[in-house]
């Protein structure tokens, strides 16, 4: 089904003139194409039918339907033109996802007047359709999925805006590059963790207790606080923002280390590491990240959790083509 | 796609009210068993649709199909022709309705629905039927919206119709157009007709056919004259079958001969170059030639009526041996066809053929012995032939007199008319003529066709059934075929004033044909009525249905020369008006949403004239990227002014993004000043 690599590029080559990448890209004349569906050409036969009908039979009445059903087809073009043209497409932004997991590119349409836009798909290549209707609001965002594989920027290349409203005889369609793009975590694979090292120098160290929750005691609130921790009952009751105690909570510093999984190639190891983070970002864990010629310092809390998932994921591969 | 596509239910609902509405437009065409099965199959797809029922297994598929099947060759006994076909083909569209499992199945059963509809015009071309098929494709065109609708909102049920209808509605302009312009080919090839009784004169007279028409109310065809003004009512013979062969009772037309002067037809007024004297070139016409249209309703025979010495260049339209315009095809629809004629004419004046004087002289043996002695009588009695027609219409003046319902005739008809009875209607008296001018040695024919015609307020012709009318032509030596009218002798007043005046005082009202405001005709207000809906029918068979023959005068009119480059131009020229006008309508939230404010059409022409020094703006800059740009290029040293044109960039970025509109003089100041 693929067309010959040489067509495919002259084809890319023919869009990127045609259509230059852009965050925010106004759809008109020059960005659209139309071309009769299926459906439409079966309209087109029933016309050339009817037609052949009128003429064998010199029927006039028969004659002037198939004038009006030509005359409807253009009427289509002009209206499934007209539902998409003026829209203005903008990539938003992308969560970050582990490889694997199914990515969610988040579009907005816009259009500045007040006409209704109704069944508008969008898709990456073969990735799963999305619709979208602009019927009231003058924006509506969409979540275009893409199935990922491998960690690093993802790139999904040209979305596909379609629509074949109102009749269905006709496909409005173009293939527009919104720069989108995402970044994929390394997939989290368990095991075989050698111990990290618990990080040594810091002061106020304590013995950790594996695996134990038991409650402390309450603390006056400090920002920096894990929300799970505050007690919620006191508050209610007025008497001040504390915080619960637990003697395992207080810091805990590891290192996750590039050379604590010997024998393994670089994305497995990734990939374990990946899995610690996963595993320790919701406990209240300090944790740091280093790698050959990468180092992140200790830290907690949601920032840290994404500076290290980041690291994990660019780890070797030229980040600077990810920056817009 | 999902294994089992639900149609929306706005799409189903606009189906099956196109479907319904066009087998009850079919219905007429469709046997009433199909009616039924329709019903079943509606029931069934809406029980389906409330999730009650599920589609028809393959057994239940196959024995409807066997049943419709069974059905088709007990109604038809044949599966070929229109009503099968159309039977055929609304049946599979009620059974498509329980095959529904994807989209594209909703989109063939549209198209089945839209060929159904049209289907109605193939039958009749009526106004009513035109609209009434308008209405199934708005219909039809509902449920292909309704397909595609996603957007469930509300009043979403009749929104298709409401979009269809505007669809429709905006592409009537360019139908038009299409319609007009469009060159319209010759059929390609023959098609089934559908079965109807033939209507009108028959082509035999048999004693009782004219007064049965006579009695009818319906159109025969009308006649508009090129010039407006139609002849006299005692010229208007429309000639129509020539019946040659008697057998005592019935009068037949002749089998068509080819004889050595020339094929029996001549197509398309071409003029023969065969060798010898083509008997085309024994007609002579004189006086100014003049032409006319005749609109005729369907007959389902091939044969045309004209006034004498016709001359018609439509291709496929004939004239004969005997003077007259035939059809290559039975009539099944209104024809058209143009004529022109002459008030002058003579012809086969020079001499008759002996084979074809033999079969105009032709009289059966051992019938009307006593017309036949008398006739002998009266001949050697005269001396020329002309003295010896007077003889006899001069008796037909004296004791004949004209009826709609004359007694019955036995064996020696003629003879039984002729010295009994002397009552009787057109065709006793041409018949009776015809036997007495053959009988006494003078090459006569009876005519048939129609007399006479009622003048429309419109400057138009009306010929009725009633109309109908049988005359005689009789053969003179220098004279050729002469028309003599037997009736006029006895009733002068039937041919001068009309058969409808005629009829109108006598006590037999018109009881045949279907319902006809013709009745009604001495009620002034339904008279006028009934004149208007005529006009209006004309209007339409002249400008719709026979649109093909006023297509190229017009085009010349409007476009001086008729060439497929002038009619490409015109196409192109108005369609694109057409569509432009739909176009603005469409986008007109959009044009107005791009037009800009002036304070950006400054920051437009700012940053162009930038562009022209050389610092264009960037695909994509915004005005703090593009001026910080600027000064990090070191524009100020580089161009003069260019400290307005940072300063105005500045004050342009404060006044939109800043939300400082008091800057937008300063704007306007800085921005004017940089050149």
């Amino acid at each position: 089904m693929t067309a010959p690599g040489f067509i495919r590029r002259h084809f890319a080559h023919w869009l990127n003139q045609r259509l230059p990448a852009a965050r925010r890209i106004r759809l008109n004349q020059q960005r659209l194409f139309i071309l009769p569906t299926k459906a439409g050409w079966g309209f087109l036969g029933l016309i050339a039918i009817l037609w052949l009908l009128a003429t064998n039979y010199e029927n006039s009445p028969i004659f002037a339907i198939a004038c009006l059903l030509s005359s409807l087809f253009i009427t289509a073009i002009l209206h499934s033109y007209a539902n998409l043209a003026g829209l203005e497409i903008s990539f938003v932004a992308a969560e970050p996802v582990f490889a694997g997991q199914r990515m969610l590119f988040r579009i907005a349409a816009c259009c500045a007047d007040k006409r209704q836009r109704q069944d508008i798909a969008f898709h990456f290549g073969r990735g799963d359709h999305q619709v979208l209707n602009l019927l009231d609001s003058k924006r509506q965002d969409v979540l275009v999925p893409l199935d990922t594989r491998d960690r690093g920027w993802l790139r999904p290349g040209r979305v596909t805006v379609e629509s074949r409203y109102p009749v269905g005889l006709l496909r409005v369609w173009t293939y527009l590059d919104l720069n989108c793009c995402g970044l994929v975590y390394p997939q989290p694979l368990s095991g075989s963790a050698v111990a990290s090292a618990p990080a040594t120098g810091a002061a106020g160290q304590k013995q950790a207790t594996v695996g134990s929750d038991d409650f402390a005691g309450f603390k006056k609130y400090q920002q920096g606080m894990p929300l799970q921790h505050l007690s919620w009952k006191h508050y209610a009751r007025e008497r001040g923002l504390l915080g619960k105690e637990y003697a395992d909570a207080i810091d805990e510093r590891l290192w996750l280390r590039w050379q604590d999984y010997p024998g393994l190639d670089r994305e497995a190891r990734l990939s374990r590491l990946c899995a610690r983070v996963v595993e320790l970002a919701p406990q209240q864990v300090e944790y740091g990240l280093q790698l050959p010629g990468v180092e992140v310092p200790l830290g907690r809390g949601d920032s840290q959790r994404q500076e290290v998932l980041r690291q994990l994921a660019l780890f070797e591969i030229d980040s600077h083509e990810g920056m817009i | 796609m999902t294994p089992q596509w639900q149609m929306p239910r706005s799409g189903l609902v606009w189906l099956l009210c196109a479907q319904a509405a066009i087998a009850v437009g079919l219905s007429a065409a469709l046997p009433v068993w199909i009616l039924l099965l329709l019903t079943v199959n509606f029931l069934w797809r809406l029980q389906v649709h409330r999730g009650l029922w599920r589609y028809p297994g393959r057994w239940a598929k196959v024995f409807l199909l066997l049943a419709t099947m069974a059905g088709m060759v007990v109604s038809f006994q044949r599966f070929t022709g229109l009503e099968p076909l159309t039977t055929l083909l609304v049946s599979a569209a009620g059974f498509k309705l329980l095959e529904m499992h994807h989209r594209r199945d909703g989109i063939k059963l549209v198209f089945v629905c839209y060929f159904t509809a049209v289907l109605q015009l193939l039958y009749e071309q009526t106004i009513a039927v035109a609209v009434y098929t308008l209405f199934c494709v708005l219909l039809v065109t509902a449920a292909l919206t309704g397909i595609y609708q996603r957007a469930e909102g509300r009043g979403s049920s009749w929104s298709p119709l409401q979009r269809s209808g505007a669809m429709l509605l905006q592409s009537l302009p360019l139908m038009l157009v299409l319609f007009l312009v469009l060159p319209r080919l010759p059929a390609f090839w023959g098609v089934p007709g559908q079965q109807q009784a033939s209507t009108g004169v028959s082509g035999e007279m048999s004693p009782g056919d004219f007064s049965r028409l006579g009695k009818n109310g319906d159109l025969a065809f009308r006649v508009a004259f090129d010039d407006g003004t139609p002849p006299p009512a005692q010229l208007l013979y429309w000639r129509g079958p020539i019946l040659t062969h008697f057998d005592g009772r019935r009068w037949s037309q002749m089998d068509p001969v080819n004889f050595r002067d020339g094929a029996h037809v001549i197509w398309g007024g071409n003029t023969s170059t065969q060798r010898g004297q083509h008997w085309q070139e024994r007609i002579e016409k004189s006086g100014q030639r003049r032409g006319y249209t005749l609109i005729m309703e369907p007959t389902q025979r091939p044969w045309l009526f004209a006034l004498p010495a016709p001359e018609s260049t439509d291709l496929d339209v004939g004239l004969t041996r005997e003077m007259r315009l035939v059809s290559e095809q039975p009539i099944s629809t209104k024809k058209h066809y143009s004529v022109s004629w002459w008030p002058q004419y003579r012809y086969f004046a020079d001499t008759l053929v002996p084979w074809q004087r033999r079969k105009v002289l032709e009289i059966p043996v051992g019938y009307n012995p006593k017309t036949r002695q008398r006739a002998r009588q009266w001949r050697t009695e005269t001396v020329t032939e002309e003295a010896y027609i007077q003889r006899v219409l001069q008796w037909f003046n004296q004791d004949f007199s004209y009826t709609l319902e004359p007694p019955l005739l036995g064996t020696h008809s003629v003879d039984e008319f002729l010295w009994q009875s002397q009552r009787g209607f057109c065709e006793h008296f041409a018949s009776s003529f015809v036997f007495l001018m053959r009988a006494g040695g003078v090459p006569a024919r009876v005519v048939t066709g129609y007399q006479g015609a009622e003048r429309h307020p419109d400057g138009y012709l009306l010929v009725h059934q009633y109309n109908a009318h049988a005359w005689a032509e009789v053969w003179m030596p220098a004279k050729g075929w002469v028309r003599v009218d037997p009736t006029a002798a006895v009733a002068p007043e039937r041919i001068e004033q009309g058969a409808e005046s005629f009829f109108s005082n006598s006590q037999s009202a018109l009881t045949e044909g279907g319902f006809s405001l013709s009745r009604f005709r001495h009620i002034d207000l339904l008279n006028q009525l009934r004149l208007q809906l005529d006009a209006l029918d004309y209007y339409w068979s002249t400008w719709v249905l026979g649109y093909q023959s006023q297509q190229k005068s017009l085009l010349q009119r409007w476009l001086g020369e008729v060439s497929w480059r002038s009619i490409g131009l015109l196409l192109l020229a108005t369609g694109a008006l057409v569509i432009g006008a739909v176009l603005l309508w469409l986008l007109r939230g959009s044009l107005q949403a791009r037009r800009r404010t002036p304070l950006q059409r400054l920051f437009e022409s700012l940053c162009s004239k930038l562009a022209k020094a050389g610092w264009p703006r960037h695909h994509g800059e915004g005005p703090r990227a593009y001026r910080q740009r600027l000064q990090a290029e070191r524009l100020t040293e580089k161009v003069a002014n260019g400290n307005n044109a940072l300063m105005a960039l500045t004050l342009y970025e404060q006044v939109c993004y800043g939300e400082q509109p008091q800057y937008t003089e300063a704007f306007y100041r800085e921005a004017k000043r940089f050149r």
